[in-house]
């Protein structure tokens, strides 16, 4: 057997674990959180009175806030699942004790943090898809600027600097024994500061570089830019940031994670219980 | 001919910061030989070292100094992939999945798919007679079943050696005996696996075993055969206490 249909029958075999938890834990969200729909509806209703025609700057032009906020929610959301996905992955893998065991065998830690990453974007892709689809139903958000192809690069290139910070942070966290707070530090920050509930520009300015300093700042732009078919040449830098910021973090990730991944074995610690 | 051969080996932890000692030296000049296709049980009170030299054994941590041979060969981590590892604390099972997904599972991390995942499977779940429980998911077994499930797991690359630390440390007495008929049985005297078990249960460590080794405070104290406790009428509990109240008083 080569190795590419080797690699895709394991791959199968990983992914058919997240495929059985998730199954699992989907009906016990969806029996749990009926309710939750019922509120959503309620919530709606009072937020379109209150918010629905009106305006925001974006640079030189004006977008709807609920349209705002809306795409700036349901990218974020995409973009920062791999943080959730390594976060996940460590957890589960040290709480089930199977980091250990998975160091004894041809297996590498990597290929199942890929199936992990593959199965997290799907699923990130699906909630982006139920996210619009009730931001239409709901609040009356047009669906057809998502279609959009030029969403795609400044999306990927998010998604990978995530990755990038996701690998930064297990490798961290690896090598201090602690830590495991950091991904949803980092997730809050980045809807908080990133430029998805107000615009950037309104920060204070010290703010406004540490904001900048977060991928999700510099995608967000792009993204409203190109769904109200605007001029995009003037936030063109950000996506040049986003592409350096991919490539830099991914790499670190990449020479981080496997460097803890070393230090954990080294030194045993694999079997530690994470700390906060 | 030795299945595993040890040789002055050391190993010493960091010790933690603020502590008297700079470091801790978890076993001391320990030379030990297994032969193939035997049983060998360490034994020793809690912190004698059984635990870390069976980490060592699966490569999960490195040693200081001292010199490992396996089947005659130094050695290597890539060598320690071809052992099977059941360690104490280790769990690793997918509670969700049945005990065949999990095989599957595990299969593929030996890098084991397809048909010959399917035929190792059958043949572990007839050799471990799993068969009535083998579809059900693995939350609703018993410490027992799911200890046999971690064992099968462990034969899933077909080791030649197999390294376990405190198999049956949760077990009650019937499981317990049932466990180690299996190790005897069906792994050592069937299969000719060598076993090296790391165990507190005393009678039955005599029972199963062929060679025993006692462990104290990082040491290696006695290396003798099974059959010399069971030929004496000193017990091998006596043996033990007279040994660690010997070592204590000095």
């Amino acid at each position: 057997m080569n190795g590419i249909t080797l690699a895709i029958k394991k791959l199968r075999v990983f992914l058919s674990v997240n495929y059985y938890r998730d199954r699992q834990r989907l009906f016990e969200l969806a029996t749990k959180y009926l309710w939750l729909f019922l509120l959503c509806l309620i919530y709606a209703f009072f937020f379109k009175a209150a918010l629905w025609q009106k305006m925001i700057k974006l640079g030189n032009y004006q977008i709807d806030f609920p349209f705002f906020l809306i795409s700036g929610l349901a990218m974020a959301r995409f973009v920062l699942s791999p943080l959730r996905v390594f976060d996940d992955t460590l957890k589960t893998l040290r709480g089930v004790k199977m980091m250990e065991w998975l160091l004894l065998t041809p297996s590498s830690p990597w290929e199942l943090f890929t199936s992990q990453i593959l199965w997290g974007s799907l699923l990130a892709f699906i909630e982006l898809i139920f996210f619009l689809a009730f931001a239409k139903v709901l609040i009356g958000i047009p669906i057809k600027p998502f279609l959009q192809c030029g969403l795609w690069l400044p999306t990927v290139l998010a998604f990978l600097s995530y990755a990038g910070i996701g690998m930064i942070t297990s490798g961290l966290i690896l090598f201090l024994r602690r830590g495991s707070s950091l991904f949803a530090a980092i997730d809050q920050i980045s809807i908080a500061f990133g430029g998805v509930f107000f615009s950037v520009a309104l920060f204070p300015h010290q703010l406004q570089w540490a904001a900048y300093s977060l991928p999700v700042t510099h995608l967000l732009p792009i993204i409203r830019y190109i769904l109200i078919h605007a001029d995009t040449s003037s936030v063109s830098i950000h996506l040049l940031i986003l592409a350096l910021m991919a490539l830099a973090f991914s790499v670190i990730g990449v020479i981080l994670l496997e460097t803890g991944l070393r230090w954990a074995k080294r030194n045993g610690h694999f079997s530690n219980e994470l700390t906060l | 001919m030795n299945a595993i051969q040890i040789q002055n080996l050391t190993k010493a932890f960091k010790a933690p910061p603020f502590s008297s000692e700079s470091q801790h030296l978890a076993l001391n000049n320990v030379n030990l030989e297994v032969k193939k296709g035997t049983i060998c049980a360490l034994l020793g009170p809690n912190g004698a070292g059984k635990t870390t030299l069976i980490r060592i054994l699966s490569g999960l941590i490195p040693f200081t100094t001292g010199k490992i041979e396996i089947n005659g060969m130094p050695f290597q981590q890539t060598m320690v992939r071809k052992m099977g590892v059941l360690l104490s604390d280790q769990t690793g099972l997918w509670e969700f999945m049945t005990g065949l997904q999990n095989l599957e599972y595990f299969c593929a991390l030996q890098n084991i798919v397809g048909e010959s995942a399917k035929k190792k499977i059958e043949e572990l779940i007839e050799l471990f007679e799993m068969t009535s429980f083998i579809t059900r998911q693995v939350r609703t077994y018993s410490k027992g079943t799911k200890q046999k499930l971690l064992l099968a797991r462990t034969m899933l690359h077909d080791p030649e050696i197999l390294l376990l630390d405190e198999p049956v440390a949760h077990l009650d007495p019937m499981a317990t005996r049932e466990f180690h008929a299996l190790l005897r049985d069906r792994l050592n005297r069937s299969l000719k696996k060598t076993i090296l078990l790391a165990t507190h249960q005393l009678e039955e460590a005599q029972e199963i075993s062929d060679v025993l080794a006692f462990l104290f405070q990082g040491n290696l104290i006695w290396q003798k055969s099974a059959d010399s406790f069971r030929s004496k009428q000193t017990s091998l509990l006596n043996e033990y206490i007279q040994t660690v109240e010997n070592i204590s008083s000095l």
